[in-house]
């Protein structure tokens, strides 16, 4: 565990480094701010014949960050510390560590999607303090448990989705083509999911707004047990794979 | 005497057929071992086997008495390893690519970093980005890095790569000094004869995939004046040439 949390730390510290991913967490900010913003005035100039509904911004923008942004963020890191680190060679640093391929793996990949959580923590503060200011504390403060749920939720499969991704990464050479690759895969993923249903019940992507199973009164437990089972074998299938690829790699 | 590395029989071949074939090797403690070779012997492939950057094709390595594939982590724990160019973060400085290093052990703190950067002769540089670095310099960080843990056993490819003559003159008084107070061992390679003869105790000959020899560095200077000599007799008695 000493090992596998000293990577994590690296990782986390490479990424961390890389100003980009503040320039695209201000952005998200941006987008967020915005979109409320945007609202308010729209409610305002048609004098409240549209209206902001309480924690419906935070609800559209998780299905609009979950669907895009942080996918891509997800992608561009696993590019960052895997396909990067492959091509020019620097992956032998920590080969070279007391520490074994498998955590290596493990680490990048948890690295890559706290990456991803760390967006979807800056979507829900924003979001939440904006609705604060502009729409109702109270409705709000009422709605924050099932809001802050829903983006918790989002990160199971935002996880399947970085394992799809290091699977990638480490199947081919070249950071630009693997993030092209990474790209490509997912949106025939979410395609298939949404235009041919007997694949779209299995594909993972499909999942990732499964938050909305959660909301209502009924929860479907039946449908909640069968998606949590694809996510976890999608997870155990793309793990395997990534280190049995990695494995056999020589550097 | 006490053996640190022992590689049995190991053959690691590549798709093109080239690599090395059974190699066996011995290094004990405090040794300092040079691989001497030509490019492309097999040198860097049998450093890279020993420290787990390629899988042998057959054979078996040891190191400390345990094998390499079981216990990677507890073996790599107590290694300290340069292989080719070093593996360096260019957009990071000195000491933040030693820090990044240091997370892997819980004895190494901020004070062996600045130690291990004044051992080679890079404190002024500490916060610079390695990217700006000259290939003598990130030499230098590489050796820093691979000393940084304090290791039993460190092992250098081509330390020399890249440093002048100055530089190449201070990492062979490192490498002696480390051996004879802290009884560190040294498998060091290099394809230049006069830098392992005043380097190294012992010397292993290898030459397209084969290791045809291996001795002490007096053994090897007995009746030749120097490991140049020694090392091109071997080489043609392993060809069948006539040895004048």
């Amino acid at each position: 565990m000493r090992r596998f949390l000293a990577n994590y730390k690296n990782e986390l510290m490479k990424l961390m480094t890389k100003k980009k991913y503040i320039v695209f967490l201000i952005i998200a900010a941006a987008i967020c701010s915005l979109n409320i913003l945007i609202t308010k005035i729209v409610s305002m100039v048609s004098k409240g014949m549209i209206t902001m509904v309480p924690s419906a911004v935070s609800m559209n923008m998780l299905r609009f960050f979950s669907e895009i942004f942080v996918p891509l963020m997800v992608m561009m890191a696993v590019c960052d510390v895997v396909a990067t680190e492959m091509h020019d060679i620097t992956i032998r640093a920590v080969l070279m560590r007391p520490i074994s391929r498998a955590k290596v793996i493990l680490s990048k990949a948890f690295a890559a999607f706290t990456v991803g959580a760390v967006f979807y923590a800056t979507v829900f503060i924003v979001c939440t303090f904006m609705e604060l200011i502009f729409g109702s504390p109270s409705a709000v403060i009422s709605n924050l448990g099932a809001t802050f749920l829903s983006y918790l939720l989002n990160l199971v499969p935002l996880f399947v989705l970085t394992l799809l991704a290091v699977f990638i990464n480490i199947l081919c050479s070249g950071p630009t083509l693997t993030m092209l690759l990474c790209i490509a895969v997912y949106v025939i993923l979410k395609f298939c999911g949404l235009y041919v249903p007997t694949i779209g019940n299995v594909v993972f992507t499909s999942f990732m707004n499964w938050q909305q199973l959660y909301v209502g009164h009924i929860i479907p437990f039946h449908a909640i047990i069968s998606k949590v089972g694809i996510l976890v074998g999608w997870g155990v299938v793309m793990f395997s794979g990534s280190y049995l690829l990695f494995d056999k790699k020589e550097f | 005497m006490d053996e640190i590395l022992h590689i049995e029989n190991m053959t690691k071949l590549y798709k093109n057929g080239r690599g090395v074939k059974n190699i066996t090797l011995s290094v004990n403690r405090g040794d300092i071992v040079g691989l001497l070779g030509p490019n492309g012997s097999g040198k860097t492939t049998t450093m890279k086997t020993v420290v787990g950057l390629c899988k042998p094709t057959s054979g078996e390595i040891s190191v400390f008495g345990l094998d390499l594939n079981s216990h990677f982590e507890d073996i790599m724990e107590r290694i300290g390893v340069l292989i080719e160019a070093p593996a360096l973060y260019g957009y990071l400085s000195a000491y933040r690519n030693l820090k990044l290093m240091s997370n892997f052990y819980p004895n190494v703190d901020d004070r062996r970093i600045d130690k291990v950067l004044e051992i080679v002769h890079l404190s002024q540089y500490k916060n610079d980005k390695v990217s700006r670095f000259s290939l003598g310099m990130k030499q230098r960080l590489g050796l820093a890095m691979a000393l940084l843990s304090e290791p039993e056993l460190i092992i250098l490819d081509e330390p020399a790569n890249g440093l002048d003559i100055e530089g190449m003159v201070e990492i062979r008084e490192i490498i002696r000094a480390l051996a004879e107070k802290y009884g560190v061992t040294f498998l060091v390679s290099s394809h230049l004869a006069g830098e392992i003869e005043k380097t190294c105790t012992r010397v292993a000959i290898i030459h397209e995939g084969d290791l045809v020899d291996a001795c002490t560095m007096d053994e090897a200077l007995a009746y030749n004046p120097t490991l140049e000599d020694y090392f091109l007799t071997v080489i043609k008695e392993n060809r069948g040439d006539i040895v004048v």
